[in-house]
């Protein structure tokens, strides 16, 4: 296989329609027309989209975002704000975050930034217990967090969304649309780089005309109903929410408005867990 | 503080992304601490320099740009290693491969073998998921420049990362001759 074309494969990223750039073209051709052109272009996009999930699998150290803040002179801590990416730690209220004088704080992240380390790792134990004791308490309460992370990187995708739908034939047999979907779409495309999520969005269009888009992502989320819900679990003035997560893929789907939800879903009638 | 981003902004700024800039650190750097350093770097360029954001919605595009640079600044005194040349090898590439069939910390062994001007390609394309269109651009060099280092810098993670797995297939068909298999982890488990 010639340099030039086994260059243009590599240079597709997975999930994307790339191949279809002008530029492009002879990997288009050869995608199109020779087997065995396709079989490495269809590896190759296989490849690159575990290898791109497996990138960011590095956790994420307890109270990074606080300790950043800190030497920003920042001393509020993150469990105040809301962090659209979920904070792995839990975003706990660490002891040693206190507002300092701006100039202070921005001298000693130049030259110490070590040393602030180790202070955090001893108060991180203390924390981490605190934490757990926090936990138990608010376990429940916490959980709306995560919901809220969804909704907040729905709203991204759907702001990031182009114009152009593909076939939905050629859409990625790993993110396909489930079977609760009672819709069939009528194009795809990949979730754009709003975040680091990695999915594709289809496009479904009711007997009414009432247009949702279901996002299929690989996203690590706990606590989501194994099913869809009966009712979306958000409803904003001129749209609904409903995500439900099976197989290691997360289904987030974007409605009108809450009345045609059950149009475009199955819904579970068993309660959620 | 006579200039840089609102206290909301920045605090805002640090909840949203500071993971993403993280892993993309580590990524980099391939060690903790560097990551965690270099993260809080970022932050505080970007506490500073806040006005040269033109757009709000670009602001994770920015905050990747500002870690690139404080990467390669850090950088800048280590010999640049080239990637060695690896034929395209159809081979290489597992028929089936799930996410799972990757071992993180073997992906990462395989970054830290490269050179920047490899490793910086590769993570753009597949931390930032930029076309190679995006990266040329970013990094002022031709796009075919580009393409030829994605796919040398591509062939390398394979290879390296398939021999990687023989080694282990290796070593537990050894263990195994030994009767010990049962405590060995398989090295394709990710590790999370």
């Amino acid at each position: 296989m010639e340099k030039r074309l086994i260059e243009g494969i590599e240079a597709c990223r997975p999930l994307s329609d790339d191949v279809h750039w002008a530029e492009l073209s002879e990997v288009a051709r050869g995608v199109q027309d020779d087997p065995q052109t396709r079989v490495v272009y269809q590896r190759i996009q296989q490849w690159d989209a575990a290898v791109s999930a497996t990138m960011e699998q590095v956790p994420v150290p307890a109270g990074l975002g606080d300790r950043i803040l800190e030497r920003l002179g920042r001393g509020q801590p993150l469990s105040q704000t809301q962090s659209a990416a979920g904070e792995q730690s839990g975003a706990m209220v660490l002891p040693w975050v206190e507002a300092q004088p701006d100039g202070a704080s921005v001298e000693m992240a130049r030259v110490a930034p070590r040393f602030s380390r180790r202070q955090s790792l001893g108060a991180l134990v203390a924390a981490l217990a605190a934490g757990l004791v926090f936990a138990a308490f608010l376990g429940k309460w916490l959980q709306p967090r995560s919901d809220s992370s969804i909704e907040t990187l729905a709203d991204g995708w759907q702001q990031a969304l182009g114009p152009k739908w593909q076939d939905v034939q050629r859409a990625p047999r790993a993110l396909a649309v489930p079977s609760a979907i009672i819709v069939p779409p009528t194009g795809w495309q990949a979730i754009g780089n709003y975040s680091s999520v990695r999915g594709v969005a289809y496009q479904l269009v009711d007997a009414k005309g009432n247009i949702a888009t279901l996002y299929v992502v690989r996203l690590a989320q706990s606590g989501l109903p194994a099913a869809p819900p009966t009712a979306p679990q958000s409803t904003t003035g001129n749209k609904a929410i409903g995500y439900w997560q099976s197989g290691g893929v997360t289904y987030v789907l974007v409605v009108p408005n809450e009345r045609s939800y059950r149009t475009f879903v199955n819904a579970s009638q068993r309660p959620l867990a | 503080m006579a200039e840089g981003a609102a206290p909301q902004d920045i605090v805002r700024m640090v909840a949203d992304h500071h993971q993403a800039l993280y892993r993309y650190a580590y990524r980099l750097t391939g060690s903790a601490p560097d990551a965690e350093d270099l993260t809080q770097q970022v932050f505080l360029i970007a506490q500073q320099k806040s006005n040269q954001l033109r757009q709000a919605e670009c602001v994770r595009s920015w905050l990747f740009t500002i870690l690139r640079n404080c990467y390669l600044k850090s950088q800048r005194q280590r010999l640049l290693l080239s990637t060695a040349h690896y034929d395209f090898d159809i081979n290489a590439i597992p028929e089936e491969v799930i996410e799972s069939n990757i071992d993180s910390e073997q992906l990462q062994a395989a970054i830290n073998a490269l050179g920047d001007e490899f490793k910086l390609v590769v993570l753009m394309f597949y931390f930032e998921h930029r076309s190679y269109r995006d990266i040329a651009e970013a990094l002022a060099v031709p796009p075919g420049t580009v393409m030829s280092r994605l796919a040398r810098a591509k062939a390398h993670l394979r290879h390296f990362l398939c021999e990687a797995q023989e080694q282990q297939t290796i070593r537990e068909d050894s263990m195994e001759v030994n009767g010990s298999m049962t405590t060995y982890r398989k090295p394709w488990v990710v590790r999370r």
